[in-house]
């Protein structure tokens, strides 16, 4: 069930580069605990995923790469061929001399619209190569000009062009005290423009990565490799092959079930990700868990919202009534990997106070399971939600781009490439409308 | 006749092939004479049968719901379903609760159950080939499980049940689901023709089909899993032997049918004798004469007042229908509709009156809502009254027809006072007799008729 990943500018290249190098790293684990033909399943499922084939039998990945500038590209592509194992297509490339300089409306005004024939053409022979085509999973930042512009725009083209398909955007939400001065404008316009064409947006935040690279990881200097791993570790714990039993037959997670389940309702499309344990590889081996300490721990990152495992608000409870302290949810896809997956009590989370109320008892969980280890971890869990948890930083970046708004500072900057007012204008409405969705659930 | 065995056992082949318990030729035969060793399974298959007629199919439950039922509850149940089959021997019914005796009736009702069901035909139209690509059918059952109902609101909070936002986002959420569902069917669907046509065109040439000039994908699927070639050759085998027996069945089914006659013929032959034997008579033969006699005069009776009120309907549908004619070119569709409201009206209070007492409900018309056509077409449903009806309308004292219909009432009243006088005359002498002619049984009493309160009850 193939995916064509879409690295987008400078971020998206790096997580992409990163994530099919942790994919290829967890089907080389010598540790699978499972038997060699379910390991041999498992792999040739990844790769039907992610690679092809090439002629001389080498894995090559399913990706179009799209920077306005070379040097990311370049450099992704130089990592992925040092590995000896996979490198990316010939050709499938589409970068320019000149970036968009941190603006959006550069990349989705002038980049996307140039560059449109080319990348579409790249998309389609990528595409083409699957025997069934799963969906898109598009990578890229929020902050930047060409990942954010050029994405936006792109996505909307591929919705114009396969209108049936599943489109998942993987976005990487700006520090709140961010490293470019107009990141809450590019955010602002990104995400409105992405609710209208993708399925799903999939938000990573800076801030949570970075707690997490320093507090679990312990890693004195953080550098944006330490973080694209996390990333990319995070992805490919709720991409790589999972089985679900339904009656008599087992079938793989496709992207197409996990979005059917996740994003059904059209006013709600954001994600988060946990997933446990995450830890250094050094402490990996001196570790031990158990399924439910790790599921109550889940549990508790969920409604306390917290984004790992360590200093988790344990005050938090799930109540009814009025007082609404816990974060609700739309929807979960669990996926547990690992030993005794199978025997996991899962029941906690299918309590139905955990989930908004206009949702059927019983619909709001799904769950998937792995019993080959991923990544060398025992056991391991993620949890895809669609809950509360955006609100915070949505509110922030609408908060911030408000106070700039209304000094109307650097809006000349876009309007120069042809933005108009009233597109960022539309774009808050739109939204204040998902925040508010998102509050009152 | 010597084939009758063969065919007998074909048939409990067929019979088993499809689910049945194991039966024995001899049982058929046991039957044939009425031998009771052969009562349990004729039950068990009529049984099983009709639940074959039911399901489709004579499963697990089946053999569960046979052995969980006493004996009486399984006569009772196969002799309604019958019934309702439209089997109405009576023989057949009376057959005792406790699966005693009546393997031949029994037999008979077999027989015809199979031949009015087309239950062999029926045996044909299941066969299906365990091949068939189309397996969609075996996957309803779980596809229908673990999918909550969401339909029904019951699980929801009440606040969320009352307020029409939520309802609306679960809608909306409904349709989301929904539409995505369709797009994975529509990925599903596409991967399936693209990997149809790359089968279809690996294997250009080599065909098992002269219509065709490539591989299906079953078999494409065997040569892929030997091992499956082996497991699917002996369903093939098996299903074959099914049709087979079934063949051979149907080329021999006649002798099986004059075999049945001659149960008939044995049935009517024992009843004769047994018709010639006071005792049977007194026994069971005039209980049922007599309740099939008053049957009859009871179902005669209802036949006649039936016809009599269908004739009497008659009439006014026909002038219904010639009002119909003359009024139909400027009724609006409205002005039907309340008119035909207002005709079923009538025809229910009509029926319920029928139900209850059997009279034309004349009360009923004369608070009918119906429509009426102007004044010179229009019917009434009142009856003419008879006489002892009088009382019941309210009649108008101007009117001198009244009046004189109060003289004649009275005059009915005291003509019928009279004969109730002369009647308990009769029978007091009646009686009196009857007392005498007792009393000169017992030597030692002497009656004494209580003449005082007789004179007293005559004035």
């Amino acid at each position: 069930m193939p995916l064509v990943t879409l690295q987008l500018g400078q971020c998206g290249n790096q997580i992409g580069g990163q994530l099919f190098s942790t994919i290829i790293e967890d089907a080389d684990c010598k540790h699978t605990g499972v038997t060699k033909k379910e390991n041999d399943n498992y792999l040739e499922a990844v790769n039907e995923r992610f690679f092809v084939e090439d002629k001389h039998g080498k894995l090559e990945a399913r990706a179009v790469m799209v920077d306005m500038e070379t040097k990311a590209i370049s450099k992704t592509r130089l990592d992925a061929k040092k590995s000896g194992k996979w490198h990316y297509p010939d050709k499938q490339q589409f970068c320019q001399k000149k970036g968009s300089g941190n603006n959006w409306a550069h990349g989705f005004c002038a980049h996307g619209p140039k560059a449109h024939d080319d990348i579409m053409a790249l998309v389609q022979s990528e595409v083409e190569k699957c025997d069934h085509f799963d969906g898109f999973l598009t990578l890229m930042s929020l902050a930047g000009g060409t990942g954010s512009g050029v994405g936006a725009y792109i996505t909307q083209c591929l919705r114009d062009e396969y209108p049936h398909s599943f489109i998942m955007n993987q976005v990487v939400w700006p520090y709140n005290t961010g490293e470019v001065i107009v990141q809450n404008y590019n955010a602002l316009l990104t995400l409105s423009q992405l609710y209208l064409y993708s399925d799903a947006l999939l938000i990573m935040e800076n801030d949570k990565i970075q707690k997490i690279c320093s507090q679990l990881l312990n890693i004195k200097h953080i550098s944006f490799q330490d973080m694209n791993t996390v990333i990319a570790h995070k992805l490919a714990s709720f991409l790589q092959p999972t089985v679900r039993t339904e009656g008599s037959h087992t079938r793989q997670n496709r992207l197409g079930d996990m979005l059917e389940h996740l994003v059904a309702h059209p006013d709600y499309k954001l994600l988060s990700l946990l997933n446990i344990p995450q830890m250094s590889e050094a402490a990996l081996q001196y570790s031990a868990y158990q399924w439910p300490g790790l599921l109550k721990h889940l549990r508790q990152m969920l409604i306390a919202n917290a984004p790992m495992e360590e200093g988790i608000d344990w005050n938090v409870r799930v109540s009814s009534g009025a007082i609404r302290n816990h974060n609700f949810s739309l929807a979960n896809l669990l996926l547990l990997r690992g030993k005794d997956c199978n025997m996991a009590d899962v029941s906690a989370f299918t309590e139905p106070k955990l989930y908004t109320d206009w949702i059927p008892s019983g619909c709001g969980l799904l769950e998937w399971k792995q019993p080959r280890m991923f990544c060398q971890y025992e056991k391991s869990a993620s949890l895809l939600s669609n809950s509360q948890t955006p609100v915070t930083p949505l509110n922030s970046v609408l908060e911030k781009s408000w106070s700039m708004f209304g000094a109307r500072a650097f809006v000349h900057q876009y309007i120069k490439f042809g933005l108009a007012e009233e597109d960022f204008l539309d774009s808050f409405a739109s939204l204040e409308q998902v925040l508010k969705n998102y509050k009152d659930l | 006749m010597a084939q009758i065995r063969d065919t007998i056992e074909l048939l409990t082949k067929v019979l088993k092939d499809n689910g049945t318990h194991n039966l024995k030729a001899e049982t058929f035969r046991l039957a044939k004479f009425d031998n009771d060793d052969a009562v349990s399974s004729f039950w068990r298959l009529l049984f099983e049968l009709i639940y074959f007629l039911r399901y489709g199919i004579i499963d697990d439950v089946c053999v569960k719901a046979f052995s969980d039922l006493t004996k009486e509850e399984l006569v009772v149940f196969v002799k309604r379903e019958m019934q309702q089959q439209g089997f109405t021997s009576v023989d057949f019914n009376l057959l005792p609760a406790d699966m005693s005796t009546g393997s031949r009736d029994l037999l008979l009702a077999f027989g015809w159950l199979m031949c009015k069901e087309g239950i062999i035909d029926k045996f044909m139209e299941s066969c299906a080939s365990p091949l068939a690509e189309d397996t969609i059918g075996l996957y309803m059952e779980e596809l229908g499980d673990g999918v909550p109902d969401v339909l029904d609101d019951s699980h929801l909070s009440p606040r969320s049940r009352t307020d029409p936002v939520r309802k609306v986002k679960q809608l909306l959420w409904l349709n989301g689901k929904l539409r995505l569902s369709l797009r994975n069917l529509y990925a599903l669907q596409r991967e399936r023709a693209k990997l149809m046509h790359k089968l279809h065109q690996s294997t250009n040439g080599i065909s098992l089909d002269p219509e065709k000039n490539h591989l299906s994908m079953l078999e494409v699927y065997m040569l892929r899993h030997p091992e499956l070639l082996k497991k699917n050759l002996q369903l093939l085998e098996k299903d074959n032997i099914r049709l087979q027996n079934l063949l051979e069945w149907k080329s021999k089914e006649d002798i099986f049918w004059k075999w049945m006659e001659s149960v008939l013929d044995a049935k009517i032959q024992a009843y004769e004798m047994a018709a010639q034997s006071e005792l049977y008579r007194q026994e069971q033969g005039h209980a049922l004469s007599q309740m099939t006699l008053d049957k009859k005069e009871m179902l005669q009776k209802s036949h006649d007042r039936l016809r009599d009120n269908i004739i009497q309907y008659e009439a006014k549908l026909d002038e219904l229908e010639r009002l119909w004619n003359s009024k139909k070119s400027n009724l609006s569709q409205e002005e039907v509709d309340n008119l035909l409201a207002a005709i079923d009206l009538d025809i229910s209070l009509r029926k319920v009156s029928l139900a209850l007492g059997d009279q034309p409900a004349a009360a009923g018309s004369s608070t009918s809502p119906l429509r009426l056509p102007p004044k010179e077409y229009q019917y009434t449903y009142v009856k003419k009254p008879s006489n002892q009806d009088q009382t019941s309308q309210t009649p108008s004292m101007n009117d001198p027809n009244q009046r004189k219909s109060l003289r004649d009432e009275n005059k009915m009243l005291s003509d019928l006072k009279m004969k109730l006088k002369e009647e308990i005359n009769s029978k007091q002498d009646m009686y009196r007799d009857q007392m005498n002619s007792l009393a000169n049984h017992f030597e030692d009493v002497v009656c004494i008729p209580k003449r005082v309160n007789a004179v007293g009850n005559r004035n």
